[in-house]
């Protein structure tokens, strides 16, 4: 699990008074993403044998930027087990506090925004780091 | 389903014992919350003359969901045990900033109680659009909640515009986010 380290600042960022972490849009693969959390949704409530060879778990992950102030991204997750492979599956929105601007500086939607971010995690490698934490966290 | 708002002095007696007895079997007794709180009873620091109250009621005068809400400008959770979800930022001190806590919708008569995390949807968007309309009455500009990632969620699938402050903190294993909703582009119309 990634510590929050307080004594690295970074200059680029600054906290709007809405909380919002404002960047230019190009500047979002700049941006390094470390592994947070992640969890399964109250486990007790799960029900993963769909029959002998599949099962579906669903949960959550969190990351966060290098330094402060942090961008936090995270997103729900299915953990899909089709015979002896399992394979997460990113479900639903991002949840984040980066909102990024346009060239002329004005926010861009909502929607687009969560729609770009999601598309730059398919260059984070978080399946691997979610599944080895959760084996981890639920052994 | 009736709504009932007003501050800690506009309720009487009963209503009150009765909302932190409420406040007691949703956020100790099945959540599992650890405070320190009278026997029985769950009310704390913030729980004082100038606190807010919203109070959902079934048809049998049962009470089935609450919340909570503090001027910033008054001592408040998020300030006070939590600054640290802020992202490095002063906790507000503004009159148009208010803070909803203590948000519960769950029917403690149901047959099938929700599990931690969980919501009964309609009580719940109706409870949460009542607090926050209470709040923009009161002059609020945005409302800001100490809350499991799983309120985002919900937000969302109810229509609500929110987002985080910043990264969670896990507590007793769970991520606990500061929220932030925005009352103007919200649709409060009940």
């Amino acid at each position: 699990m990634a510590t929050p380290c307080n004594d690295i600042i970074n200059e680029q960022f600054r906290v709007s008074h809405d909380g919002y972490i404002r960047i230019p849009a190009e500047k979002l693969g700049s941006i390094q993403l470390l592994h947070l959390d992640s969890g399964i949704y109250s486990p007790e409530d799960q029900y993963p044998l769909l029959d002998r060879t599949r099962c579906k778990i669903n949960g959550y992950t969190e990351w966060i930027s290098l330094s402060s102030p942090y961008v936090s991204v995270g997103w729900d997750w299915d953990l899909i087990i089709h015979g002896t492979e399992p394979d997460l599956i990113k479900t639903g929105d991002v949840y984040t506090n980066l909102l990024m601007q346009s060239e002329s500086n004005t926010d861009l939607s909502e929607r687009e925004n969560r729609r770009l971010i999601a598309d730059s995690l398919s260059s984070l490698d978080w399946k691997s780091k979610v599944k080895s934490f959760i084996t981890l966290k639920y052994a | 389903m009736k709504f009932i708002t007003g501050d800690y002095t506009s309720l009487n007696p009963d209503m009150r014992q009765a909302l932190f007895s409420y406040r007691h079997k949703v956020f100790i007794e099945q959540l599992g919350w650890e405070l320190d709180t009278p026997e029985g009873l769950e009310r704390d620091q913030f729980d004082h003359d100038d606190t807010l109250y919203v109070i959902a009621k079934d048809d049998q005068q049962h009470i089935v969901g609450c919340a909570r809400l503090l001027p910033t400008t008054d001592p408040y959770l998020l300030e006070e045990v939590f600054p640290e979800l802020l992202n490095g930022q002063t906790p507000p001190k503004d009159p148009s900033v208010w803070e909803l806590s203590r948000f519960s919708a769950f029917d403690l008569n149901a047959n099938d109680l929700p599990r931690p995390g969980q919501f009964s949807s309609e009580v719940t968007v109706d409870l949460l659009k009542n607090a926050l309309k209470y709040a923009k009455d009161c002059g609020a500009t945005q409302v800001i909640s100490v809350s499991p990632i799983g309120v985002e969620r919900l937000l969302r699938r109810a229509g609500f515009r929110a987002h985080r402050a910043g990264p969670p903190k896990i507590i007793d294993g769970y991520p606990l986010i500061a929220c932030i909703i925005p009352l103007s582009e919200n649709h409060l119309q009940l």
